[in-house]
């Protein structure tokens, strides 16, 4: 399997929950998102276990994929659901995360799906760049962890969770 | 197993609802066999429990509970310390929190011996498992080869004997769960008035207790000032609610840990983002030298946050604590040459005309300088390693222990330029 799904498993409540670890600052509760979910693509085991795991002591839903060509074959084949935010890394292995961007921007089913560009380059081109190609936010990296959940929390505020395919649905986008 | 039960099992975690399968036969399934790993309770209201098995022995347990029951409180009730000297050893935890527990403080500062501590920490995880079998809901899960930090004190306590103090625990405390209905979190206020037709004779240890209400409300605070058994302060209880003397108004605590180990807890060190940073800071670096570098400013890094969250909770870090994680890895250096470590940091100058002159030794020599740095690296990524797990080590939940070591482990992937896995 390409991607991993991080759930709330019980562990997730009580002395687990986020409102024990540094994430203090802002604390979702389990329901908070209405299903919306979060998709985070970089090509670093690291960045993916560290997302996966603080995501998740945050009761944030993740999928991660290493690549854009592995996160578009599970979108296309309906193994998960388009994300409410995606996560990008821009070095990514295989198709950069500009054109994974344009590609998944350019579909209808995107629309409200809110891009964040992660690069361990913060230059100006690369925010510019990333403006051109419908992505929303821009992280250099490194980043703080807790920063990155603040940032997440506020988009999937500002996302309603029954506005179309951003909203966490589970079907297929058909043309990818 | 219990018809319609939901327990299930994949052939690593086995898990269900403790309404179906109740600890006493879930330790019979895990005990009685040599397995190795931890079993999870919980319930919805947040209350958890942790039972670690080793070969079939039960090793530990523990409830994730601001009120639960902790090596101190049982050291009082056993008679073995005072609140005095346990406030003493706490004080030296908190000069050094990744140093020794506070059990072998204890035992250092002759206040108890290894044999009382043992048998401290016997009780204490009996004790613990005792109250656990009386749930009656909530979820189980056990996680096969998860096991705690080693620790040389670790009781180990046979599996049948845990299963049949649970039976007769829960035998007697039919009789009081009446009254006590939240156990030994049970809290107690005075009756604001006494009963008309009580004549306020007491036995003098039923005093005592009356006396201790008002300033420790629960029977488990009770029974260590008065350094009695919990069970016994229990029982003395149970006929002062039943004269309408005592009032039992709930359960004290909540998820969490009690108030000392919270304090002694890693839970506010930002280990994810020091990993992001290392990560961004690696990939910049290109020749050998410069990544063996890298890896002991990493350990120096590590050191340098950990000094600071301890200071945002109050401890100090001992300055010897690099010292001794290296020494007790036996990674103190490289070959004939030993890490200048003072005060948490390598002398990371030193080491670097150290790698210079290894690299300018072997010039035209590839073989001998890969050699050098698969095994340089390989000693200081251990080091970075033992020094992340000493402060996992004080991270109550397994889940985020497990969570964090997965992570380092994937920035060793990194270091060493392996291929990642998928998600």
């Amino acid at each position: 399997m390409t991607h991993s799904f991080t759930r709330a498993p019980f562990p997730a409540r009580g002395p687990y929950a986020a409102a024990e670890t540094w994430e203090d600052e802002f604390v979702p509760d389990d329901t908070m998102y209405n299903g919306q979910t979060v998709m985070l693509i970089d090509d670093s085991i690291a960045v993916r276990r560290v997302i996966e795991a603080s995501f998740q002591r945050a009761n944030l839903p993740t999928t991660t994929f290493p690549d854009g060509l592995a996160a578009i074959q599970a979108l296309s084949k309906g193994e998960v659901g388009v994300p409410a935010v995606l996560l990008l890394d821009i070095e990514l292995p295989r198709m950069k995360g500009y054109e994974v961007a344009r590609l998944l921007k350019s579909h209808a089913g995107f629309e409200h799906t809110k891009i964040v560009m992660l690069t361990g380059n913060d230059g100006v081109l690369n925010k510019v760049h990333s403006r051109w190609v419908g992505a929303c936010d821009f992280i250099a990296k490194p980043f703080r962890v807790s920063d990155l959940i603040s940032v997440v929390s506020a988009l999937l505020r500002q996302t309603p969770p029954d506005r179309g395919s951003g909203g966490g649905s589970d079907d297929p986008p058909d043309t990818l | 197993m219990a018809n319609g039960s939901t327990f299930k099992s994949n052939g690593s975690v086995f898990s269900g609802r403790l309404d179906e399968f109740r600890l006493v036969e879930l330790l019979q399934m895990v005990g009685l066999q040599p397995n190795t790993g931890a079993l999870h309770l919980h319930q919805d209201n947040g209350r958890t429990g942790l039972i670690y098995f080793d070969t079939g022995a039960l090793v530990s347990c523990a409830e994730l509970d601001t009120e639960a029951l902790t090596l101190g409180h049982v050291l009082q009730q056993l008679g073995y310390a005072n609140a005095t000297q346990i406030a003493h050893a706490f004080q030296q935890q908190t000069q050094d929190p990744l140093g020794k527990r506070i059990g072998e403080r204890l035992v250092d500062l002759g206040i108890i011996d290894q044999d009382r501590l043992i048998y401290a920490l016997k009780m204490q995880a009996l004790w613990t498992a005792r109250e656990l079998g009386l749930w009656r809901e909530g979820m189980y899960e056990f996680h096969p080869g998860e096991r705690l930090a080693p620790d040389s004190a670790s009781p180990r306590i046979d599996s049948t004997h845990a299963i049949m103090e649970m039976l007769r625990y829960e035998h007697e405390w039919e009789s009081l769960e009446p009254y006590l209905r939240d156990g030994m979190r049970t809290r107690l206020m005075m009756a604001a008035q006494a009963p008309l037709d009580h004549q306020l004779l007491f036995d003098p240890r039923a005093w005592l207790i009356i006396s201790k209400v008002n300033t420790q409300q629960t029977v488990r605070r009770i029974a260590t000032t008065l350094r009695l058994p919990e069970l016994d302060v229990a029982r003395m209880v149970e006929p002062l609610i039943q004269q309408g003397l005592l009032i039992p108004v709930g359960a004290a605590g909540g998820p969490g840990l009690p108030e000392e180990a919270e304090r002694l807890s890693m839970r506010n060190f930002d280990l994810f983002t020091l990993l992001i940073g290392m990560e961004q800071d690696w990939l910049k670096k290109k020749t050998p030298m410069s990544q063996l570098i890298a890896l002991a400013e990493f350990i120096n890094s590590t050191m340098r946050s950990l000094e600071e969250s301890c200071q945002l909770t109050g401890l100090t870090l001992a300055p010897d604590t690099l010292n001794v994680i290296l020494g007790r890895e036996g990674l103190v250096g490289v070959e004939n040459y030993r890490f200048r470590v003072e005060h948490n940091r390598i002398d990371t100058d030193e080491f670097t005309a150290f790698c210079k002159q290894v690299f300018d030794g072997s010039r035209g020599a590839i073989g001998a300088s890969k050699s050098f740095y698969d095994r340089c690296s390989d000693i200081l990524e251990r080091a970075l390693g033992a020094a992340f797990e000493s402060i996992n080590a004080r991270i109550a939940s397994p889940l985020e222990r497990a969570q964090n070591q997965e992570a380092w482990e994937a920035l060793f992937l990194t270091f060493r330029g392996e291929q990642a896995p998928a998600g």
